[in-house]
């Protein structure tokens, strides 16, 4: 099975190996990273019949083409960047076979930033601090921390899901999607997400956390993993910096410019702007699926509404792998007026 | 310091206890010993720890713990600074200071209105704290420094910081572990590698560790390892300047 490798033959835009990240090392400096939308690689993970925190391919908007030296079974999940087997489209949100030789390309991004593609077995790298997560800037993962380039040969776990079992996992995928998910892909489309109030928000005044609540910001074309960088509306602080203090995914700071910087996967540990908002743990994946020029809104909610809803969503992406490892043993109830739990 | 600290939404997976409004020590005594008790007992949950100058980060999984079991786990302890801080001893790193090494060394001596071999001397004298790590990893933000020495960022940052450049901004003073954009007045550069992710502990310093710099000659510098033109941390990534 060792033999198995995935050849890159052109890299693509920015095409980086993903797992869940390397969380306990931010008192000394380094984020947890890792994929930017989680929800997706996780769901490439079980649709290709993995551990949820199993390494993956974090695609770009500009998809990579690579060369498969054995035959191994794959899903795709997160962003539609137009991808093709041999140049016969694929559909993601599904698990394929594939034989030794065939290519995977992708064409022009159709719906999302951000794809995820696992392969049965997940990219077998050594792990870096417990993760094998390219991080860019501390220069750990791949090629010590850096893009896939042409001719990289990564080895893959490698090994054939049979068709019967990627095809239970295709449906059973759609029953345990999160509530409030009506297709697998929806949230590609959500230009709005739910927002609680920051630790600095008491460093606007009024009128400005309720144009920042209601007005509609562009994804600026210099973002990337560490952040958003929002076009819009000037939401200027009454004050412009603080003391730095810790930072997670989903952060809105606003630098004296008054033009936001809304944190992803790969942010900073700490900062010094004040924070205006974060978005709600369940809407992190829309923010990592928002492309350059898109469209990017967050509506306030109260933090105990955010609280259940992100207890429900980490309770049912969490229930993916008890199905997968349980198989149809395992079903889902709904407790009466309670979130979606795991039933033995 | 507030007479009572802060707790500040952060998500719903993460909050902030906050000691003060400054940079100030009783506020960061609080915070070491609000970061060695969450270390200590290790509160179900808890996935990451991040002191700051005054305040401390928390991440948690709220499907096991939450807002309110952390905040009662908050106000049932009492952060007041253990004396035994202050005694530990300070890890020694040696600095060249000055020329191509440090080439804002003259424009601090400048603003504090003293010759530069005094600037090196008073630097070089003062035990510092580390009062937080990040910007990058192993990034230390040290207080501590002789408030003459204080100068302003510079107006715009250099794209490119050598690793090991040691730098004053504002009351801080601190090291760049990789070549990095930054904006730091730059007085000198230090040998020590501050981030081995092959080491059991990647990062040489420690929140709450204390770290004294000794001036040694090029000549020295380059025995131990460093060489300017030569930065140990590769090419710089881009990125922010700190």
């Amino acid at each position: 099975m060792s033999a198995s490798v995935i050849e890159v033959i052109s890299p693509g835009l920015l095409t980086t190996v993903q797992d869940l990240g390397r969380p306990g090392y931010a008192r000394y400096g380094l984020g947890p990273g890792g994929a930017a939308d989680d929800f997706a690689l996780r769901a490439a993970n079980f649709l290709a019949d993995n551990p949820p925190g199993a390494a993956g391919l974090e695609v770009t908007l500009a998809g990579p083409a690579i060369r498969f030296s054995a035959g191994t079974s794959l899903a795709i999940a997160g962003a539609d960047l137009g991808p093709a087997l041999d140049g016969r489209p694929l559909e993601n949100w599904r698990g394929y076979m594939v034989s030794a030789g065939q290519v995977l390309t992708f064409g022009r991004p159709v719906r999302g930033c951000r794809a995820y593609l696992a392969v049965h077995g997940g990219v077998d790298i050594p792990p870096a601090m417990g993760s094998r997560s390219t991080d860019l800037k501390a220069g750990l993962g791949w090629g010590a921390g850096r893009p896939l380039a042409a001719g990289d040969r990564l080895p893959v776990g490698g090994g054939i899901v049979p068709a019967s079992r990627l095809d239970a996992l295709a449906l059973a995928f759609e029953r345990l999607l999160p509530a409030g998910d009506e297709s697998p892909g929806g949230y590609l489309d959500r230009e709005a997400v739910a927002a609680t109030a920051g630790p600095q928000e008491d460093h606007f005044d009024p009128a400005t956390v309720s144009l920042f609540h209601s007005s509609a910001f562009t994804v600026a074309t210099a973002s990337d993993r560490m952040g958003l960088r929002l076009e819009g509306p000037a939401i200027r602080p009454l004050r412009p910096d603080i003391v730095s203090d810790g930072l997670v995914a989903g952060a809105v700071q606003v630098p004296e410019s008054g033009q936001p910087l809304c944190l992803l996967a790969g942010h900073q540990t700490t900062g010094g702007y004040p924070k205006i908002a974060v978005a709600g743990l369940a809407h992190l994946r829309v923010l990592a699926q928002r492309a350059p020029l898109a469209r990017v809104a967050f509506f306030g909610a109260a933090q105990d509404d955010l609280d259940a809803e992100a207890a429900a969503y980490l309770h049912a992406v969490r229930a993916w792998e008890a199905w997968r490892l349980g198989g149809r043993a395992t079903r889902l109830f709904r407790v009466r007026n309670g979130p979606v739990c795991l039933a033995e | 310091m507030y007479p009572r600290p802060r707790l500040l939404p952060l998500g719903e997976a993460a909050l902030t206890i906050e000691f003060g409004a400054a940079i100030e020590r009783a506020a960061q005594a609080a915070v070491r010993a609000c970061d060695r008790a969450l270390r200590a007992e290790a509160p179900a949950g808890v996935i990451e720890v991040v002191p700051t100058y005054r305040s401390v980060t928390v991440r948690f999984d709220p499907t096991v713990t939450s807002r309110n079991a952390l905040a009662t786990w908050f106000a049932g302890r009492d952060f007041s600074p253990a004396p035994a801080d202050e005694q530990r001893p300070a890890a020694v790193i040696p600095v060249v200071y000055g020329g191509e090494y440090g080439p804002d060394l003259g424009d601090v001596a400048a603003h504090a209105g003293l010759a530069p071999e005094e600037v090196v001397r008073r630097h070089s004298a003062a035990v510092y704290t580390v009062s937080m790590i990040g910007f990058l990893a192993g990034f230390p933000y040290l207080t501590g420094l002789p408030p003459e020495l204080s100068t302003p960022r510079l107006k715009t940052p250099r794209t490119s910081v050598p690793a090991g450049a040691v730098g004053i901004a504002g009351e801080q003073t601190g090291i760049y572990p990789r070549t990095s954009p930054g904006g730091w007045r730059l007085i000198g550069r230090a040998s020590v590698q501050l981030w081995d992710p092959a080491r059991e502990r990647p990062s040489l310093l420690e929140p709450g560790d204390r770290v004294r710099f000794q001036a040694v000659t090029p000549e020295e510098f380059a025995r131990s390892g460093g060489a300017p033109g030569s930065p140990s941390g590769g090419p710089s990534r881009g990125g922010e300047p700190e």
